[in-house]
């Protein structure tokens, strides 16, 4: 079932027909919001789910678990689908994959309370899956669902214990093994009347959200419509003192006029708030001042299905958008700013535009290259200097952030094998490399220029042309070595470049890049059939 | 023959062909066909048709035959009534001997008498008639008319005449004809200027229709044009450039800082690029790292948080920063950090990474444009003022706005415009409020609020240059041409 799909992604109480009818029905005004109650049972006589997790002291891997019951339930054949395809919703969504949290729903009258939560060795565990029709033993589970494509990519959650953890009804049968699968046994058809929803989790907040949006969702279809029947928790562990889920309780919060008003730039009423909120499927009352100012305000009574609900300015949102957004009148901040460009990208365009005068073409390589592009194919090592190199990457192409521009330009070169010759071509960007100097980031980025010319013949005096050029543009005098104030043209070695045929350029006594003719290896590795000169300088020192 | 004698014909005369020209010059068709070119391009002299007329012409060996008789005949004609051996009648012949003694043979003109020892060959006939030299005379001098077909395709066969398709040009007085010619220059020179002669030369009339040839100059990215412009509507409107120049960011900064908490899926390996080395970063400022850390695990500053167990080695992870935000983020704290608040308007638009799947739409790298304002009392009002000014320098007006989802902003909007080509309402970026759990542990006043939207800059990039694949847009397998050729960027 697939519904609107601009809905934000945390109202899980959208997520479902049921939730989004309710949710428009009370927008419209057809009906009140529902107020959900518990079976009046008494609470020695409530179902409980024991945490036994050894050894007390000690953090189980998924430490905990709420359970609820809906009795006297109605299901057809759309409800007992929808109710499967919002478990399916949760576990994708606010349950990251069931690495979070993972539900389990049983017939009750299929199993017996009280209930116990419980890490049991694979070697004790044997039950039927849902869906199965033969026993399979804990030692077996890995195994028989390692290919199933939709429960075998939960099975990493568990694969590296001894022990799974069970829930067990009073009578050792296995109700679930999370978070993988249910029993065979416990399983919920059109027939169920009586249903035990079970939810361990590693984040008891993410547990309780689930609990409160199933148990909202369904229990409309109650005999009782919105009665719920809650579970005791126990832990025999320190992981939680106890509890008895769910609440469905809900937070009361204050919103004063002013804070509305002010953040959506809107002048409504006290009433017109409280309209507003209860459109919102919020419960909304005038309540008494509590801002210094002495404005008005209002009780908002954020049901338990609005978990998503944290500051007031989560319900100022939805008076907004009950408001219509489309209806707040513009106006523009008075405000006296001066704009400020950043040096370095002025000195960065300054020079684009002065290589394009000189008849190059601007090029935008990708910042991400293949370890080899940015080292061994430019006949450089690896680690001089140490570019940052990415953990998770789904290609070759993206191993390491570049630090030098000469692989971008001759990549582009070699794509451009029928232009006209000469090819003249430049790049202006960040280059970084890891210096543990540097606090934080302990990487440091350069702002580089680049460029390159390709042709029958090397053309070296072009691309020395192009460095005059910028010193030229610069007022950047040659001089003689050891004189710091201008820039000097000193012969270098560095591999990428033909023997006898690369310069190191200094500027203020500090190497700031070279100019050479590049090595016939390194074309050959980048299949570029011309010989090519190129530049790198950087730019910072422009500043 | 030249270019003025043919005007002196055409100015007594009305119309004249280029054959009739050959014929009267008694010179080569071409080469009047050539003076009529001369003459064509010095403007409307004269007025030209172009007809195709097929002639036949002798060829080299034709033109023997008209001079010595066919080759038969010539070898009748050595034959003495004596009669001659063969071999020296051939010698005699030369090189027409074999053809003309075979073709004489056949015409029953000459035989071969075998009585004699050597065998002599003698004359049959007392005289030939030599129809074949006739015909081609004939050929020359009408044209051929009277020569019948059977017997024009016979001389073909022969190689002694071949069949021309010739154009003729009819000639008629032009708008401008004159009978005198002042040849026209193609160019003005430094030298006409520097004698005046400029003024007394015609000159050839231009071809506009040609191509001009390409200026040497180089060209910027066309992604980069356009990035200048929204650099400079940023600018215009008083915004202050971050920055931005540098990739490598926190998992705070980028996530945690923006009050986006450590199970959100965009900080899943799947969306975003970690590093292995520099795996993570020291966080510093420890006292706002606790900050963060309280708002995320328990609230505060009237927020309940999220509820869960904030990890500092999870903020700690390095990453390539997935959007721009966290440069605004440090903005932020910092102006916090100032000792007085000053109000801000802050922009940036540079490179943001995505561990993504790439597609003709998606690249691993792209850039974002975002505008953050910062000021005491910012309202939803300023936000969608701010929008409609920032858009309407595009040349968009039409706005519209939808709530959204986003974890640092609230409230959120999705930013819609009309675009007019494709009929329907468009999504051009995102907006909102910074939430109060991402200000106010940085430290900023309470009533401090900030607003900020953000965009991609390849969307309408492609868009404006009707570019369907990303990877023809940036990358190094650009084509050069297309960034040659690629038009000013005017919005």
């Amino acid at each position: 079932i697939k519904y609107c799909p601009g809905l934000k992604s945390i109202r899980y109480d959208l997520l479902c027909p049921e939730g989004l009818v309710r949710a428009l029905l009370i927008f419209t005004s057809k009906i009140e919001p529902p107020i959900y109650k518990a079976r009046p049972v008494s609470s020695n006589k409530l179902h409980t789910l024991t945490v036994k997790l050894p050894p007390k002291g000690t953090r189980h891997y998924r430490p905990y678990v709420v359970g609820g019951i809906l009795r006297n339930i109605n299901f057809t054949e759309f409800s007992c689908k929808t109710f499967i395809d919002l478990q399916d919703k949760l576990h994708m969504n606010i349950c990251r994959k069931r690495t979070l949290a993972a539900i389990g729903t049983h017939d009750l009258d299929a199993c017996e309370g009280p209930f116990t939560y419980e890490l049991v060795p694979k070697k004790d565990i044997a039950f039927v899956p849902l869906n199965q029709t033969k026993v399979v033993t804990g030692e077996e589970f890995l195994d028989f669902y390692a290919d199933d494509r939709n429960l075998g990519k939960h099975l990493h959650v568990i694969e590296k214990y001894d022990a799974f953890p069970i829930i067990y009804d009073k009578n050792r049968n296995v109700c679930s093994l999370p978070p993988v699968i249910n029993s065979e046994k416990t399983k919920i058809s059109t027939s169920t009347r009586n249903v035990f929803i079970d939810i361990t989790a590693t984040d008891l907040t993410k547990a309780h959200i689930v609990l409160d949006t199933l148990t909202a969702m369904f229990s409309q279809y109650c005999d009782v419509p919105y009665e719920f029947e809650p579970v005791k928790i126990v832990y025999e562990t320190d992981a939680h003192p106890g509890e008895t889920v769910p609440t469905m309780e809900s937070r009361r919060i204050h919103v004063s006029q002013d804070q509305v008003n002010t953040l959506l730039g809107i002048d409504l009423s006290i009433d017109e708030i409280v309209r507003l909120a209860k459109k919102m499927s919020l419960g909304a009352e005038v309540g008494k001042s509590i801002d210094s100012k002495g404005t008005s305000g209002v009780y908002i009574d954020i049901p338990s299905t609005r978990h998503d609900v944290l500051h007031p300015v989560d319900v100022i949102e939805d008076i907004g958008i009950a408001y219509g957004y489309n209806r707040i009148p513009k106006v523009f901040p008075k405000m006296g700013t001066v704009a400020q460009p950043r040096v370095v990208n002025k000195i960065s365009d300054l020079v684009r535009r002065e290589l394009a005068l000189c008849g190059y073409y601007e090029v935008l390589a990708f910042s991400l290259c293949s370890e080899d592009e940015n080292s061994t194919w430019l006949r450089r090592k690896a680690d001089n200097p140490k570019p940052v190199r990415l953990l998770n990457p789904k290609t070759f192409e993206f191993q390491v952030m570049r630090t030098t521009l000469i692989s971008g330009l001759l990549k582009t070169v070699a794509h451009s094998k029928s232009q006209k010759l000469p090819i003249k071509i430049f790049e202006v960007g960040d280059v970084v490399f890891q210096d543990k100097s540097v606090p934080e980031r302990q990487c440091r980025t350069r702002r580089r220029v680049g460029a390159l010319w390709a042709a029958k013949t090397s053309g070296f005096e072009n691309i020395h042309g192009v460095l005059d050029r910028i010193m030229l543009m610069f007022e950047i005098k040659r001089t003689n070595k050891g004189n710091s104030e201008g820039f000097q043209f000193i012969a270098s070695d560095d591999p990428v470049m033909f023997p006898g045929r690369c310069a190191d350029v200094f500027y203020k006594g500090a190497r700031i890049g070279l100019v050479g003719v590049v090595h016939p290896e390194v074309l050959a590795k980048f299949d570029i059939i011309y010989p090519c000169s190129m530049l790198e300088l950087d730019l910072d020192p422009f500043e | 023959m030249s270019a003025e004698e043919i005007l002196q014909i055409l100015s007594s005369e009305s119309s004249v062909t280029s054959t009739e020209l050959a014929s009267r010059f008694n010179c080569d068709h071409q080469k009047v066909v050539g003076a009529i070119k001369s003459l064509e391009s010095l403007g409307d002299v004269i007025s030209t048709k172009i007809e195709t007329v097929k002639q036949w012409k002798l060829t080299e060996e034709g033109e023997i035959v008209v001079k010595n008789g066919s080759h038969e005949y010539v070898v009748f004609s050595l034959v003495p009534s004596e009669g001659i051996p063969q071999a020296a009648l051939m010698k005699a012949a030369g090189s027409v001997g074999k053809v003309g003694f075979s073709k004489a043979m056949s015409a029953g003109w000459i035989s071969m008498d075998k009585s004699s020892q050597p065998p002599l060959v003698k004359k049959k006939v007392d005289t030939a008639k030599d129809n074949v030299k006739d015909y081609l005379v004939d050929i020359v001098g009408t044209g051929g008319s009277s020569v019948p077909d059977k017997e024009k395709a016979d001389l073909k066969k022969r190689k002694l005449v071949q069949e021309v398709v010739e154009k003729v040009y009819i000639l008629e007085k032009g708008e401008n004809f004159s009978t005198s010619i002042t040849k026209a220059e193609t160019d003005l020179t430094a030298e006409m200027i520097s004698n005046g002669s400029w003024k007394d030369v015609s000159f050839k009339p231009y071809n506009f229709d040609a191509l001009g040839i390409s200026p040497e100059g180089g060209t910027l990215h066309p992604l980069l044009k356009v990035r200048a412009e929204y650099r400079q509507i940023f600018l215009e409107m008083g915004f202050t450039e971050m920055p931005t120049n540098n990739y490598v960011e926190s998992s705070f900064w980028n996530f945690d800082s923006l009050f986006q908490p450590q199970q959100h899926p965009a900080r899943d390996a799947h969306d975003t690029f970690f590093i292995s080395d520099p795996h993570s970063t020291h966080l510093m400022n420890d006292e706002y790292v606790k900050q963060v850390a309280e708002i995320h695990s328990v609230g505060g500053f009237g927020s309940q948080g999220y509820g869960y167990d904030w990890k500092t080695e999870e903020a700690a992870k390095n990453l390539l920063r997935t959007h721009t935000t966290a440069v605004s983020a440090r903005m932020l704290y910092n102006l916090a950090k100032q000792k007085e608040f000053t109000p801000q308007k802050y922009f940036s638009i540079d490179r943001v990474f995505r561990n993504e799947t790439l597609d003709a739409t998606h690249l691993a790298e792209f850039h974002q444009i975002e505008g953050v304002i910062v000021d005491y009392g910012l309202t939803l009002g300023d936000l969608i003022g701010v929008l409609y000014q920032f858009f309407k320098k595009l040349g968009i007006e039409k706005l519209r706005f939808k709530p959204a989802y986003n974890p640092y902003t609230e409230p959120s909007m999705e930013i819609f415009s009309y675009h007019a080509g494709l009929g329907k309402w468009v999504e051009i970026g995102n907006s909102g409020i910074f939430r109060p759990e991402m200000l106010l542990p940085m430290g900023l006043p309470e009533n401090v609020k900030a607003i900020a939207w953000g965009l991609s800059l390849e969307r309408p990039t492609m868009i404006k240059y009707g570019i369907d694949n990303i990877r023809d847009l940036v990358g190094h397998k650009v084509n050069l041409k297309m960034v040659k050729e690629n038009p000013l960027c005017r919005i």
